[in-house]
């Protein structure tokens, strides 16, 4: 990118590194063992501008912090009405689907988030959930491309909704919007980077048909969790991305054990618990090793190279048919859901 | 109030006084890395001093040549922190994060030698400078203790030392750096109280920097944080920190970021001039003070020399207008 700017190399030569570097990434998350993979959003310059750019906010209100992940982002400034009518992320993700040896789930920030990280100074929008309300209809759009173009699953991630639990009716709102544009297209809420526990009520009557949940963060989602249990499809977030120390396995395979009975969804995921950027290359590959270590575990000592095409999936990872049922069963629903 | 304060240290700035930020671009010897050239940081410390001093900013940073690269700093600095493997930041921008693998503790003294030394070098006020607990806490990856609470009170706790340590070295003006504030509005007690256990009853003008975060949802209540001066990175975001100050005035002296140094464009006098006009506009002249967002540090060293120049001729044409109004 630096030669790119400096006028060193054309924009095809960037196009091609990026493309060699989410094959590298798809490829990396394949080895360790992920049944589920993502492209890394190694395209994106941060997690905010990319979409909000290609909806037509390109001027920048300067650079802010994304939350405490350590890293930051470009604040959009939204000083026109948002336009869309091409793809976002959908032509990406087709070509990750077609040199992924692994079904690849989509990541897309969530209406609330990307409203709240934007600048609406001097723009048509007078308060941010207008703006997120003005976002939903083109997230709607992308969901039908990403689905045509073969994505496993999309995951709305909405951090801003643990720093914003008011905001909960609004989201709902959003939710139903896409859910009725979305088709089979499996979606799935991440209230990430922080503690949902408190939220769990709210959240389980949103039109998603997934959930994560940050075990990482605090343990009231959790305890929330073990009282009331979940009838929706749930992901585990469970190796930290704050952190560079590396859990016990057993302890986690031990812990998700005892939550995963209370999960009453067709399917639970693990994944890592915040967002993999945050942490040194070398430290998120031992986090995904982890998780395929973790769903080994859960799933009675098989390792994810035997039988990759198994198991159900996610982003960075793995997992698994619900515990508390027998082998025999967990393999009959797998063959089913094939 | 804060004026008062510091004329019982023996400083007395003139009206709306301009600083230099935390960190100042490396010359040749300081550039990142993890063994410290003394020498050259010593040169280029003194450099930086005198470039600010001719420059005519009021307050002298330390220019940090010091700890120009974080992790390797802190490691150097504290024990229990050692530098961690690289993370994108954005963009193409990388950076090695810090990491707490152990007992966070003090060692020596880190920065209060930096101080002196600079201190010596010009007959201006010097700020000395430390990390803020709660960020290094936030965005360290901690893999030591429980819970950011107990990290951040930890690592307070052996701030303090080096606090004293500026302090006994004659230092009375020190800024602390909180980039992390506003990042989880709920932990807004867990900043105030690291805080606190930081500065606590000791003698000195505290100086609170945050920058790159939305402070709507720690609005009024950071001003609980206990410090003289907040210093805020604003030219980045247009000044719009001020649109708060209509729910409750702000109360205390601000540092006014009026540099955006992420921008590839220097500004203009006129155009820093007119941000300190809009400070003006929500805040006594008393209580403010001008600086530029953050740190420097990634801009060419020429760049920062013009941008620094810029800013003081912008801050010596403000006063004199406003000089000229209170004669009027």
């Amino acid at each position: 990118m630096d030669a790119f700017s400096r006028g060193e190399i054309q924009e095809s030569d960037l196009a091609a590194v990026r493309e060699e570097t989410v094959r590298e990434v798809l490829a990396e998350q394949a080895r360790a063992g992920l049944d589920i993979v993502s492209d890394g959003q190694v395209r994106w310059h941060d997690p905010v501008s990319h979409l909000m750019g290609r909806l037509g906010a390109v001027e920048s209100a300067g650079l802010r912090r994304y939350f405490d992940t350590g890293t930051f982002y470009l604040r959009p400034r939204v000083s026109r009405p948002l336009a869309g009518g091409n793809p976002l992320i959908a032509e990406e993700m087709k070509w990750a689907r077609a040199v992924s040896m692994r079904p690849v789930v989509a990541a897309l920030p969530g209406p609330l988030t990307l409203s709240r990280l934007s600048s609406r100074r001097g723009g048509p929008y007078s308060s941010p959930d207008e703006l997120a309300r003005a976002i939903v209809p083109f997230l709607a759009e992308e969901l039908g491309r990403l689905a045509d173009a073969g994505v496993a699953a999309v995951v709305l991630d909405e951090p801003s909704l643990i720093r914003e639990p008011e905001s909960l009716p609004l989201v709902a709102d959003c939710l139903e919007v896409l859910a009725a544009r979305k088709g089979r297209l499996p979606l799935w809420l991440y209230p990430s980077l922080g503690d949902a526990g408190p939220l769990l009520p709210g959240l389980q009557a949103l039109a998603a048909d997934g959930l994560i949940l940050d075990f990482c963060r605090g343990p009231a989602a959790a305890d929330a969790l073990r009282l009331a249990g979940t009838q929706m499809c749930l992901g585990l977030g469970l190796a930290g991305c704050g952190s560079v120390r590396l859990e016990s396995a057993a302890e986690l395979a031990e812990f998700a054990a005892k939550l995963l009975r209370k999960v009453r969804g067709e399917e639970a995921w693990l994944v890592p618990g915040g967002t993999l950027e945050s942490l040194p290359r070398e430290n998120a590959r031992e986090k995904l090793l982890l998780l395929a270590k973790v769903r080994d575990m859960l799933l009675g000592g098989r390792t994810g190279r035997e039988r990759p095409q198994r198991r159900p999936v996610r982003k960075p990872v793995a997992k698994k048919r619900r515990a508390g049922q027998s082998r025999r069963s967990r393999s009959a629903r797998g063959r089913k859901r094939r | 109030m804060s004026r008062a304060k510091l004329k019982e240290f023996g400083i007395e700035l003139p009206i709306l006084p301009g600083a230099g930020p935390h960190l100042l671009p490396a010359v040749s010897g300081t550039e990142q890395r993890d063994e410290l050239d003394e020498q050259a940081c010593r040169a280029a410390t003194a450099e930086w001093v005198k470039f600010q001093s001719e420059a005519g900013l009021d307050v002298i940073s330390d220019a940090g040549q010091y700890r120009l690269e974080e992790a390797g700093y802190l490691s150097r600095a504290l024990g229990g922190f050692k530098p961690g493997g690289l993370v994108r930041l954005y963009g193409n921008k990388y950076r090695r994060r810090p990491v707490i693998s152990g007992k966070v503790k003090w060692k020596a003294s880190f920065a209060a030698s930096w101080w002196k030394f600079a201190r010596g070098q010009t007959d201006r006020p010097v700020k000395g400078h430390l990390p803020g607990p709660y960020s290094l806490a936030a965005l360290s990856l901690d893999s030591h203790y429980p819970d950011r609470r107990k990290a951040a009170l930890a690592i307070s706790r052996e701030l303090r030392r080096e606090a004293e340590a500026l302090i006994k070295a004659g230092c009375r003006m020190i800024e602390i750096d909180e980039p992390a504030l506003g990042l989880s509005p709920e932990e807004l007690p867990l900043v105030i109280e690291a805080v606190q256990v930081l500065v606590g009853r000791l003698p000195a003008y505290f100086i609170l920097h945050a920058c790159y975060a939305d402070l709507s949802r720690v609005y009024p209540g950071m001003l609980d944080i206990p410090v003289q001066n907040i210093s805020l990175e604003m030219a980045a975001s247009d000044m719009e920190f001020l649109d708060l100050l209509a729910a409750k005035p702000f109360g205390r002296d601000i540092s006014l970021g009026v540099i955006d140094v992420k921008a590839k464009r220097a500004e203009t006098a006129d155009c820093i001039r007119a941000r300190i006009k809009q400070g003006l506009g929500a805040l006594k002249p008393e209580r403010i003070w001008v600086v530029p967002d953050y740190g420097m540090e990634e801009l060419a060293a020429e760049d920062a020399r013009g941008r620094l120049k810029t800013m003081a001729e912008a801050v010596a044409a403000a006063r004199q207008a406003l000089s000229q109004r209170q004669d009027r």
